[in-house]
């Protein structure tokens, strides 16, 4: 049984004609101990998606279940009980300025009414954890954008959730804090085998953590799989986007004025497929003479992931049956002339 | 000094007067403005106790409230004074007017000075399983404290220039003493030397204030 389970989530903005559809029949299903990324243009509805999970945001309709029960169903003492057993980060932080680092990370211990002896104690663990053990004692206007999330995530993590949720937990970091931020959340998620669930649109956090990924595109889920999956073989244009933006898949070099001799090719590889040596094997067995315009190779969360752009120069009728072949070792080719 | 022995007595007493009416009054206006203030936050549409049809009614008795002018308002809740204190005259009198004039512009200064606190931290407080009165107590007054007690000088200074029109009801006190000696009676040193006082007073208030404020300030 998925850990977090949502059938059917609808939610409607304002009323009228100004009305704003933000979720429009979303299922989805989460299984425990995976990081699942939602990914999306902003105003997709993935704030929504994620603040229905804890009730943040009330949905119109459907259902949010949590091991089964629905969130929707919650008392407020069940609902303020289901929101301990969830951490989460957001875009801004959200820490309390006016107590210090210390105090802010045993806000929800107090709330959670932990015997007063016990707290300072699992504040210095949290602390460690998340490498703040030096600035217990600073206020968060002190603090850098990295740690003011790192607080954010020893605050979240203090009642020892097994959910964290994570609404644009990077999105006002540069990227190198962005990824000390992603590797903590891997850390974490490992160390206490977390559920995680974040929200995104940068595709960086999803390439580097996600082991699934949904695409969000006005109110509704448009592609959903396994990341690696999703975005080697993109379908939908939003998908398509996102990944042109990760491998720098453009064509300028048609635009600079490269006029190809032969066929032109985008072939793009997933895991162990990326290292064959391609342009060789179509010298040897076919003849001809790719002259390459683009390669990349990234990895998405494990899966290594590569691109490749040739103009197939050499005798032309080779050229198709060197197509067939591509295909056939599991790749994907795209014509470009 | 160029008043007299006995001027300066009038002016101690006038003092004690103001000080006690003032003190009192700003004790009772964030005993009730503070509360008040919290609901119109709290009540609004989308916060944690929202309530579209009572926020409307505060809304529109606060700001009733605050359209009669203070010399007219005096008259007017005469009846309620005299109830409440028994009598409409003198220095404990002026402190029902007082209060009901200043308890509702402390409402708004706190609505505003809490309408600054980031609804983030509010949702974020909520996302930790916190109640309604933890997000009050812990979260919305302390994030706000600094606004809050720079919303109590102001209040505390608008006090001192309210309690000033007590003299109409016979409540004694700094501004009385100006009007009725320094003006009818054409007494213009006790007029200066309490113009001066109160701009003293005024003065050391705001200092005060400002003061807290830093104190508290954690931005």
């Amino acid at each position: 049984m998925p850990l977090i389970e949502i059938r059917g989530l609808r939610k409607t903005f304002g009323k009228g004609p100004g009305a704003v559809e933000a979720l429009r029949g979303i299922d989805l299903s989460v299984e425990e101990g995976e990081i699942f990324g939602v990914v999306g243009l902003s105003g997709a509805g993935k704030s929504t998606l994620i603040r229905c999970i804890n009730r943040l945001e009330r949905p119109d309709s459907g259902s949010v279940l949590i091991g089964g029960k629905d969130v929707m169903g919650f008392s407020g003492r069940e609902l303020k009980l289901a929101r301990r057993s969830m951490g989460m980060i957001f875009q801004s932080f959200n820490l309390l300025s006016s107590r210090t680092v210390a105090s802010n990370v045993a806000f929800p211990l107090e709330a959670a009414g932990a015997p007063r002896s016990s707290i300072p104690g699992r504040v210095a663990e949290l602390l460690e954890l998340v490498g703040l053990s030096d600035k217990a004692q600073s206020f968060p206007a002190q603090l850098s954008g990295g740690q003011k999330q790192r607080v954010g995530i020893a605050r979240a993590l203090a009642n020892r959730p097994k959910i964290l949720l994570c609404d644009e937990a990077t999105s006002a970091l540069d990227p190198q804090t962005t990824t000390s931020i992603l590797e903590l959340v891997s850390d974490v998620q490992k160390r206490l085998g977390l559920t995680v669930v974040l929200i995104t649109h940068e595709m960086k956090v999803i390439t580097e953590i996600c082991d699934r990924v949904a695409v969000m595109e006005a109110g509704e889920i448009v592609e959903a799989g396994a990341t690696a999956e999703v975005f080697s073989r993109p379908r939908h244009p939003v998908t398509k986007g996102f990944v042109e933006v990760i491998l720098r898949r453009g064509s300028r070099f048609l635009e600079s004025g490269y006029v190809p001799r032969g066929k032109l090719l985008r072939v793009s590889m997933t895991g162990e497929r990326v290292q064959t040596p391609l342009a060789g094997e179509l010298v040897r067995l076919f003849g001809l003479s790719p002259v390459i315009l683009q390669a990349h190779v990234d990895h998405i969360k494990d899966t290594p992931f590569g691109t490749l752009v040739m103009d197939l120069q050499g005798p032309q009728e080779k050229a198709g049956e060197a197509v067939e072949w591509i295909l056939a070792q599991g790749n994907m080719v795209e014509p470009l002339n | 000094m160029f008043l007299t022995a006995q001027q300066l007595l009038m002016l101690k007493k006038a003092t004690l007067e103001t000080f006690y009416m003032v003190s009192v009054t700003t004790g009772l206006t964030v005993a009730l403005g503070v509360p008040l203030g919290i609901l119109l936050v709290v009540m609004r549409p989308g916060h944690i106790l929202e309530n579209r049809w009572a926020y409307r009614l505060l809304g529109l008795a606060v700001n009733a409230t605050r359209s009669v002018p203070f010399p007219i308002f005096i008259v007017f809740v005469i009846p309620l004074t005299r109830l409440i204190v028994g009598t409409s005259i003198g220095s404990t009198a002026v402190i029902v007017p007082l209060t009901l004039a200043a308890f509702v512009l402390m409402a708004r200064l706190t609505e505003s000075c809490l309408m600054e606190v980031p609804h983030g931290v509010v949702e974020a407080a909520q996302s930790m399983g916190a109640g309604n009165w933890r997000i009050i107590t812990r979260v919305l007054l302390p994030e706000a404290l600094p606004g809050l007690l720079m919303a109590v000088t102001i209040a505390v200074i608008t006090l001192i220039s309210y309690s000033a029109m007590a003299g109409m009801i016979g409540g004694g006190g700094l501004g009385d003493l100006a009007i009725r000696y320094g003006y009818h009676r054409y007494q213009t040193d006790i007029m200066w030397a309490t113009v001066v006082f109160l701009v003293v007073v005024v003065q050391l208030v705001q200092y005060l204030g400002d003061a807290l404020v830093v104190k508290f300030s954690r931005r």
